[in-house]
């Protein structure tokens, strides 16, 4: 009887039966056509509440169109998209309220001052008064530039515009927060700002983040799992320890040692991961099967030799290896 | 809408380039056309140029003759029976009548052509002709009993017309004018004896058409009048454009989707755009005819009647403006960019050639003037014109009808196909 009532409420409003919810935001096979030609074609993503998911592709992979059915701006051909179970599509009033967009275009009003962008922008998500004026300085003291609030956003550099480009869409606490690549073009403290307000709304705020990027270090940092698109299709997705594994079975280790020793090298290669050996300047390179326990088979090795382990360094492949190695083509492409 | 209209308001305000364009180029527009053209606009004669039909029923030789027959059996000496007789000969009213339509400056205007009564009635229906002028039968011979013998109630002429039309006042003014002449010179100068206050000769009362009263004068309209209006005009056409045109911005930079998700509805935009042109044309409108009050005193000594009906006018003018700020901003979501600035441009450009903005209208062929007058713009300046020479109020309401209704339409047509969420 407990849980009778909940689900039967559900269903009442139209929402799915509380056994079917499982993710916050869904898009469930999203297909969508212009003019005959397909963007998108069956994707399906999911955020949970609190995560900050990566969305990859090179340009016209279909992220945006993906974004903009996921934000209700677009009616999918077919497929849904559900938050908290309700489909968002027939009902898009039900996500704008959670919801902030950052596009990827500087979507303010050159010839307003950012304060003036973000009273217009707060007034039509229907805050007023004091709770405005306090949301106005909170959002852009999260940006770093309440001392230049009253500027017009022409006079600003591009970092600066991407910064309040954010804050118009953080003014009404969204639970769900999509950026599509709100980094392009801008100089490294803007983009250091950016990333740690992203930081910020995800940890400290637990806000949900959808972030698309060109640059691969940015998913990496900030997300927890991706999704990669191409030619409107999910190609692959999950943590990036897990896409990375995509890549390839093997690890290079770099070993920095004390002095060169010819014996280690040799015991080394007669170890089953170990494919390959090559000494190097300050130590010896290896090519190794992913192995958990490889590591403490090398340091016995070294102490067998009287050889001192200065550092190990294990190369991974980086997700624009993996994105590369999906596509055939840099994301830059 | 509020915050819709600020931000439309305020981004336009500090586009300097607009505002010199909307409230300093009218001016050197003004200036220059007013002081290169003079008297191209005062001419008259081809604004108010018409062909009207002459019915003459009467038949004057007979009227003259009962007359003389008349005269002889009244009790009046040889003498005076000969010099009334005379008199009746000179003062024939027909005949003054025609030798004023017949003169230059008359004909300039008034095309007359003698008609038969059907042939005229199917001339005024076919709009071959502007009206009619009816000499009734026994004219003749009323006139000039009132005249000579101040016998009888006198003669009515009648105009006959399918509209009221600027065109008829003026006939009728020449007309009214060529009568009360001839009735004052026979009552004050010849016949002492007949009462001066009795008109022998009068214009029927033709107030009955088309809702007109009988004018009291047409005032010239000079060129700096005309430019003043006709720039203003399609100057705050202009600014419907330029509003419109910034819609353009927001939606490449995704702006309107911003908007959009906010969760506002998209008419509220809409309305934004209608407000804020409603307020920047009344403001340049205002500025302008005002500022070339200032300059060139082209009101000069109006009454305050006149500027209300002009103010009545400027806001019904920029509520248009307004409503075609919406109908060109939803081209611009409905159309591809270089598609709908072409068709803005083109639409503009028409009206104003069509509605006299940047010629004189009498300069174009009719069924262009006509056509003009179905343009917002056009249909204003032909409005303010009127108002300028003959105040006539029935008109002036008409016109104002017409253009709020003409812009009840196009934001009906707007709003319709306004893109919405999920559509765009």
């Amino acid at each position: 009887m407990h849980c009778l009532f909940p689900c039967i409420l559900a269903i009442a409003n139209g929402l799915s039966p509380i056994w079917e919810v499982e993710h916050m935001l869904e898009a469930v096979e999203l297909r969508k056509v212009f003019k005959g030609k397909t963007a998108v074609d069956n994707v399906s993503l999911y955020l949970d509440e609190g995560e900050s998911v990566g969305l990859l592709g090179p340009n016209g992979a279909g992220k945006s169109t993906t974004i903009s059915m996921i934000s209700s701006l677009l009616t999918p051909n077919s497929g849904d998209v559900r938050l908290n179970g309700a489909s968002i599509v027939s009902k898009p009033q039900l996500i704008r309220q959670v919801l902030g967009v950052v596009p990827q275009e500087i979507a303010l009003y050159e010839a307003l001052s950012a304060y003036e962008n973000l009273k217009f922008f707060g007034r039509i998500y229907r805050l007023k008064g004091k709770e405005l004026e306090v949301k106005i300085q909170e959002v852009l003291e999260m940006v770093g530039l309440k001392d230049r609030q009253k500027e017009l956003i022409k006079s600003y550099s591009g970092g600066m515009k991407r910064r309040i480009n954010i804050a118009a869409a953080l003014l009404h606490d969204p639970k769900i927060v999509i950026m599509d690549e709100p980094t392009v073009g801008i100089d490294p403290q803007s983009r250091s700002h950016i990333l740690e307000t992203v930081r910020q709304l995800n940890r400290e705020k637990g806000t949900t983040v959808l972030y698309t990027s060109h640059y691969m270090e940015e998913v990496e940092q900030l997300c927890s799992r991706v999704y990669i698109m191409d030619h409107g299709r999910i190609i692959a997705s999950g943590t990036t320890d897990e896409l990375r594994r995509i890549l390839s079975s093997e690890d290079t280790l770099l070993l920095q040692l004390d002095k060169q020793s010819h014996e280690l090298a040799n015991e080394l290669r007669n170890l089953s991961p170990v494919r390959q050996v090559e000494e190097t300047e300050n130590g010896l390179k290896l090519i190794v099967a992913k192995q958990n326990q490889f590591l403490s088979a090398v340091v016995q090795a070294a102490e067998r030799h009287q050889v001192q382990l200065i550092n190990i360094h294990v190369q991974t492949p980086s997700l624009e290896d993996v994105f590369l190695h999906l596509t055939g083509r840099t994301l830059r492409d | 809408m509020i915050p819709f209209f600020k931000k439309d308001f305020l981004v336009y305000w500090r586009d300097r380039k607009e505002i010199i364009i909307a409230l300093l180029m009218p001016m050197v527009l003004i200036t220059v056309l007013g002081f290169a053209l003079p008297g191209w606009v005062e001419n008259p004669a081809k604004t108010l140029e018409m062909k009207v039909g002459l019915v003459k029923l009467d038949d004057e030789e007979a009227g003259l003759e009962t007359l003389r027959d008349h005269l002889a059996s009244l009790s009046m000496s040889d003498e005076m029976i000969t010099a009334r007789a005379e008199q009746m000969e000179q003062q024939s009213p027909v005949r003054q009548l025609l030798n004023v339509l017949q003169e230059d400056s008359v004909k300039e205007i008034v095309h007359l052509e003698e008609l038969e009564p059907n042939e005229a009635v199917r001339q005024l229906k076919d709009k071959k002709i502007e009206a009619f002028l009816t000499i009734p039968a026994g004219f003749t011979e009323a006139a000039l009993s009132k005249m000579i013998l101040n016998d009888g109630e006198g003669a009515e002429l009648i105009i006959t017309a399918e509209k009221a039309s600027m065109r008829v006042d003026v006939m009728a003014g020449i007309l009214d004018g060529v009568l009360r002449t001839m009735n004052y010179q026979i009552a004050v100068s010849h016949m002492p004896d007949v009462d001066a206050e009795a008109a022998a000769v009068i214009l029927e009362d033709y107030s009955g058409i088309g809702g007109r009263e009988i004018l009291p004068g047409v005032e010239m309209v000079t060129s700096f009048q005309y430019y003043a209006l006709a720039i203003s005009i399609v100057f705050a056409l202009m600014i419907s454009v330029t509003i419109a045109s910034k819609a353009t911005g927001e939606k490449r930079e995704r702006v309107f989707e911003r908007i959009l998700l906010t969760g506002s509805h998209p008419l509220n935009y809409l309305s934004g755009k209608m407000g804020s042109t409603f307020c920047l044309s009344l403001l340049q409108l205002v500025f302008v005819l005002l500022a070339s009050h200032g300059f060139f005193g082209i009101f000069h000594g109006r009454s305050l009647q006149f500027w209300i009906g002009v103010t009545v006018v400027l806001i019904v003018l920029s509520f248009c403006m307004g409503s075609l700020a919406s109908l060109f901003t939803t081209l611009v979501f409905r159309l591809e960019d270089s598609v709908a600035n072409a068709v803005t441009f083109i639409t503009v450009l028409i009206a104003g050639t069509i509605g006299g903005s940047f010629v004189p209208v009498y300069v174009l062929p009719e069924w262009l003037q006509i056509a003009g007058e179905w343009t917002p713009n056009g249909l204003t300046l032909v409005a303010l014109l009127e108002w300028l020479q003959i105040e006539n109020m029935n008109s002036l309401t008409a016109s104002m009808l017409k253009l709020g209704v003409f812009s009840l339409v196009i934001i009906a047509i707007a709003t319709w196909s306004f893109p919405r969420r999920g559509r765009i």
